[in-house]
């Protein structure tokens, strides 16, 4: 028998059948042959990076705009390591991200000898995939592939590990000892229509028929399973009110009349009050995580009843212990759950409508008290400025959002304009700064006719920034707007509040990103006023270039809602913080000038107030 | 006795270890850490723009310094960028301290959704020589004593501890005589060996005509057992070194014979090495392996000096288990050198060099021309950094009869662009150090960002870049991508000068641009590490 092709060639052969036609990689002479392999494909397109971490980060961008599968490939040990932070996002978000590295030839030695090259590759990724594994042989390959392919989506979805190694690349086999797989069109990462089992539904459908005050908490994986519309439906058939999670936004349109407004806490009191009042919540494809309050006292009530919908069993009862759980699809959930509530004859009749109303009432004037923080006078330009003036682009132009960074994030949440599901992009399961100039290669990439628009952070800014070059090689026409408040400021308000303004480590003063951005070739603006962001836009928009816009705020400003996630972030730990040292913050932080101390304290009585701390804390 | 918190009691035990630097980027959970460095002037931090250079910086400044120095970054989201970096250090067999929060002890494990958590031990565990999770507050010295005791014992590694955010901020009863209780982990240990096993080893050395000796790991670049150069010169016998071990010695040491690929690389490199006919091996690294195998050694007699006796190979004849300074210095003491023809071999191994680095990196072959100048300005205060696939080998063989502190090769085939954040890293541990990175537009542009800081900082670095202009794989200018981040530069054609280098002088960072492709098709040490390793076992 002949051996006619190439490992190289048959896995290429082998990804592309099944649907993976971007790659995103740092070419080295080791993966050369597959790298050739993979562009002799039909309708691959392999896209090369600065560094491993980096083409990793636009993998997941990719699949996160397109809901179509991709692949990042890169060389092994560090350059394998290096893609770990882009599946950890990936895993953390369950993003069907492929992983794909090459590795020693040798079998790994888990002993920790002297023979480091040795190391158990494929064990570092285990704790952040949904599935790995080693090829063995060439004629086994294609079943490998297809299995990962199939975990990665596998109900819940997430990223899968394959390592690869080395001397697979170069040895021959027969065409007919692999399998020839059907080609397939580009793999889309496809809800599983699971149907929920009856008994549950019913259940749910009393519990919610009975409740005075019901909540719908809409989780990421509303928009996994495609089920905005439905949402929508289900929320003003039945006018109950909304609140989302972190990595929910976008699913509701902020301003409908519903919905409490920003994600999770950066709604404030709206979203305090609701998880504190309400008795039943139906929690949809919602991880209930750290982000969120875990769902558990003191920020939640501990007499909710909750109805837990998601496709992952496991995902049920891991921090809340629902009254009913429901393993389904949210989607063929809801469509359930209406059949069922009909099937009792069931109208909300306006029986929630003083709840509602309670809710919306706060929601307005917690909006009006930002708008008013915003406009603020300062020396410097306040964030909330920066993020309305955002917020007017987006509205009149639609782009893809990219954010990354800290207090950069939570102004643009709170000050968010209404988007849709596949518009906004952050890593909110690692909340991972440094992605943003990825993501936005990558979503361009999934996007080529929207324009693209990254929002950072000045420190998240800087993770990446090798990769303004690949922008520019590759021609994607992205705007970024960089929150120069020159400081790691979600951090630095910690130091603020808890550390008696010890900031340590966390300024970022006297560093310029114009001329940054020009060393690279870009066309680069510097704005002070949040008057002059649109002109400057619109200067870049006629360009059709990518273009930065700098624009310099106010380092002392710190977004209310910090507060919220602090609190959460640090239970049962803030009691040890030396009380003297807590009062002399309080104490620098009443010098900050009136209208802060105003803000912040209002803060505090409407929202955190409403946290129930005898309640018991997990 | 104070009430101190957790915080407090870790940078008591780092400063306990010596530690003056901690390359780190801040997170909340971090917090009472970065409060206890701003409060004291003994200890410093330095804060890069990426997590992924923090154990590289770690591994320059402990390389230029032996002063050890920690990584510290946050939980789950810093942790995944750093791994790649402590990976680096895992492979060259760098005792980095890395330490990381997490978040509360008891959400710790199994994972529950807390925000950023994910089981970052589990991502450690392959690639350090120890880790773990310190649970309670009075465990911490004992912890950072152990951390420190398994990096730095054997052959070194990293090694990596989490920190609940709640063992951080805890307070409790910490006084001087706590302190007092952590000892000193000894960063070159002495191990003195057994004596009859040194004088067996000396007496075959004696009686071999063309002994030779091969320096690997756990010299050199973790910044300890810097004497072993002295004592090689008095043996007396010829000397390679491996990537691991690239500026132990230099140009003025009469028993040099250069970088153990440049043999490796050459048909005559290898005929002429096949001839040894006794080895000495100290510290065993993948180069020596692979070196031993092809040249068919095993069968001749082989003395291993090691530090750690499970890194004996099994086919050597003499199992020194001593740390090196003590092992040669006894061996120098039983004199090893008798027979005369070595003075013969010696000479051929000399003799042979200028032609192996002409075969493999021909002078007046592009960058080369700039390295062979760059080796006739350096002296004893110089630190040179090698990165690139074209670069960090020809710098090994090209300047082998140049002067230095110390010369780092980086290998790019592990990773990409160690070179920038490891010449930082030098260049903040050591100020005195004129430190020059040399290194091509690939391996400068992976961590570019870190020159930003850098500059911020004040540090000092001249970087020397080949450049190329083939848009397909980088369309930036790469002098004003430098000129942005803040380096002061001057361009640099070769093809109207000889590469004269000598008013290239450091102020801030500068950077020289060369116009010249590295030649990648001369240098063939392209094979992959893991590859070259595994044919030959
Ligand atoms: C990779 C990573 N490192 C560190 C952190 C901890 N962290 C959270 S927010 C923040 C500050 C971010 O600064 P910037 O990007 O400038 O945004 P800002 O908060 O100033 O708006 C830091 C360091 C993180 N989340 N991810
Ligand atoms: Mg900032």
């Amino acid at each position: 028998m002949q051996k006619d092709v190439s490992g190289a060639q048959v896995l290429a052969r082998c990804l592309s059948s099944q649907g993976i036609k971007f790659f995103f990689t740092v070419p080295t002479p080791r993966l050369k042959p597959i790298i050739k392999a993979l562009e002799t494909e039909k309708d691959v397109r392999v896209i090369t990076a600065h560094n491993e971490t980096a083409a990793a980060l636009m993998a997941e961008g990719y699949i996160r705009r397109s809901r179509l599968q991709a692949a990042v490939l890169t060389d092994s040990n560090g350059r394998a390591i290096s893609q770990i932070c882009g599946v950890t996002n990936a895993w953390a978000d369950k993003i069907p991200l492929v992983a794909l590295s090459l590795c020693a030839d040798d079998e790994p030695d888990c002993n920790k000898s002297v023979e480091r090259w040795r190391f158990d590759q494929s064990a570092a990724f285990q704790a952040v995939t949904r599935w790995n594994t080693r090829l063995t042989t060439l004629e086994k390959a294609p079943a490998q592939i297809i299995k990962a392919l199939q975990e990665s989506c596998n109900h819940k979805m997430g990223p899968v590990h394959i390592d690869i190694p080395f001397k697979l690349l170069n040895q021959y086999v027969s065409a007919n000892s692999v399998m020839i797989l059907p080609e397939k069109r580009q793999r889309p990462v496809e809800p599983v229509r699971l149907r929920a089992e009856s008994s549950s539904i019913a259940q749910a459908a009393k519990l919610l028929m009975n409740a005075k005050k019901p909540l719908i908490f809409c989780g990421g994986g509303v928009k996994a399973s495609e089920a905005c519309a439905d949402l929508i439906d289900f929320l003003e058939t039945y006018k109950i009110p909304i609140a989302t999670s972190m990595a929910g936004m976008g699913s509701v349109p902020l301003s409908h009349p519903l919905c409490l407004g920003g994600p999770s806490y950066t709604s404030g009191e709206v979203f305090h009050v609701a998880i504190q009042d309400a008795d039943v919540v139906l929690a949809l494809g919602a991880a209930f995580s750290g982000l969120d309050g875990f769902g558990l006292p003191p920020v939640w009530s501990g007499s909710i009843k909750f109805i837990h919908v998601d496709i992952d069993p496991l995902q049920i009862g891991l921090n809340v212990q629902p009254a009913v759980s429901i393993q389904g699809d949210v989607k063929t959930v809801l469509g359930q759950m209406t059949g069922e509530l009909m099937k009792n004859n069931f109208h909300s009749d306006g029986r929630w409508n003083s709840w509602a109303k309670m809710l919306t009432n706060l929601k307005s004037g917690r909006l009006a008290r930002l708008n008013k923080d915003a406009a603020s006078e300062g020396k410097l330009m306040h964030q909330g400025k920066f993020a309305q003036a955002i917020g007017n682009i987006v509205t009149k132009d639609d782009p893809i959002m990219v954010m990354d960074g800290g207090n950069t994030v939570l102004y643009m949440a709170m000050y968010a304009p209404d988007i849709g599901p596949r518009q906004a992009f952050y890593p909110y399961g690692m909340a991972a700064l440094g992605g943003g100039i990825s993501y936005a290669i990558g979503t361009a990439l999934a996007a080529p006719d929207t324009q693209v628009f990254l929002i950072t952070g000045d420190g998240s800014f800087m993770y990446n920034v090798q990769e303004l070059e690949t922008i520019s090689r590759y021609q994607l026409p992205i705007i970024i707007f960089i929150n120069n408040d020159s400081a790691w400021n979600m951090i630095r308000s910690m130091q603020n509040s808890f550390f008696a303004q010890n900031f340590v480590g966390t300024d970022l003063d006297g560093v310029e990103y114009v001329p940054i951005a020009r060393g690279f070739g870009w066309r680069a603006e510097r704005v002070t006023v949040a008057e002059d962001i649109i002109p400057a836009y619109e200067r870049a928009r006629k360009e059709g270039a990518p273009a930065i816009i700098e624009c310099i705020t106010d380092k002392n400003n710190t977004p209310d809602s910090l507060l919220s996630f602090a609190l959460v972030e640090f239970q049962g730990v803030l009691k040890y913080l030396n009380p003297l040292r807590f009062l002399h913050s309080v104490l620098l932080m009443s010098k900050m000038g009136l209208w802060r101390n105003i803000y912040q304290m209002t803060y505090i009585i409407k929202a955190l107030l409403r946290i129930n701390l005898r309640a018991r804390r997990l | 006795m104070n009430l101190i918190t957790g915080g407090e009691v870790l940078v008591d035990c780092l400063r306990a270890q010596g530690v003056r630097h901690v390359f780190s980027i801040i997170g909340g959970q971090m917090g009472t850490i970065y409060d206890t460095i701003g409060r004291r002037d003994d200890i410093d931090l330095f804060i890069p723009r990426c997590e992924t250079v923090t154990p590289l910086m770690a591994a320059g400044y402990m390389a230029a310094t032996g002063v050890p120095a920690a990584s510290l970054t946050t939980v789950g989201a810093g942790v995944v960028y750093e791994a790649a970096g402590l990976m680096h250090a895992w492979l060259n067999y760098l005792p980095v301290i890395s330490l990381a929060p997490q978040v509360q002890s008891w959400k710790t494990k199994p994972h529950q959704e807390s925000l950023q958590a994910c089981n970052q031990d589990e991502i450690y565990a392959p690639l350090t020589k120890w880790n773990t999770i310190v649970y309670h507050w009075k465990r911490i010295p004992a912890m950072i004593n152990r951390g420190f005791r398994e990096a730095y014992t054997g052959v070194p590694g990293p090694v990596h501890i989490d920190i609940p955010v709640d063992i951080l901020f805890k307070r409790g009863l910490w006084g001087q005589s706590d302190l007092e209780k952590v000892p000193l982990v000894k960063r070159e240990p002495t191990i003195t060996g057994v004596a009859a096993k040194i004088e067996d080893a000396a007496a075959a050395l004696k009686k071999a005509g063309r002994p030779l000796v091969i320096v690997g790991q756990g010299i050199g670049r973790e910044g300890r057992y810097r004497g072993v150069r002295q004592l090689l010169n008095k043996l007396g016998l010829p000397v390679i070194t491996t990537r691991f071990s690239s500026g132990i010695m230099r140009g003025s040491d009469q028993v040099f014979a250069g970088a153990s690929s440049l043999f490796a690389e050459t048909d005559k490199g290898m005929t002429l090495l096949k001839h040894a006919d006794a080895i000495v091996v100290i510290g065993i690294d993948p180069e020596t392996i692979s070196l031993i195998e092809k040249c068919g050694w095993t069968s001749k007699p082989i003395v291993q000096i090691e530090t750690d006796p499970s890194a004996f190979l099994t086919y050597a004849h003499h199992l020194v288990h001593a740390d090196p300074v003590s092992a040669l210095s006894a061996m120098a003491v039983h004199g090893i050198k008798g027979v005369a023809e070595s003075k013969r071999w010696m000479d051929s191994l000399q003799n042979i060099i200028p032609e192996l680095v002409n075969e493999l990196s021909p002078a007046n072959a592009g960058i080369n021309k700039t390295i062979a100048a760059l080796g006739k300005t350096t002296g004893p205060d110089d630190i040179i950094i090698a990165d690139g696939a074209g670069i960090s080998p020809a710098a090994a063989y090209i300047l082998k009869d140049a002067e230095y502190r110390d010369l780092f090769c980086m290998d790019e085939r592990d990773m990409a662009g160690v070179g920038v954040p490891f010449a930082i890293g030098a260049a903040i541990g050591n100020p005195k150090a004129r430190i020059t990175l040399i290194c091509d537009k690939e391996s400068l542009f992976a961590h570019v960002r870190e020159l930003s800081p850098a500059a911020q900082a004040g540090v000092t670095l001249r970087i020397i870049v080949a450049d190329h202009e083939d848009a397909h794989v980088n369309c930036a200018d790469t002098a004003s991508v430098l000129e942005g981040l803040g380096c002061c530069v001057s361009r640099h054609d070769l093809s109207d000068s000889q590469g004269d280098i000598s008013e290239f002088r450091a102020k801030a960072i500068s950077a020289l641009v060369v116009r010249a492709v590295p030649e990648k098709a001369v240098v063939r040490l392209n094979q992959p590490a893991a590859v070259l390793v595994s044919s030959m076992r």
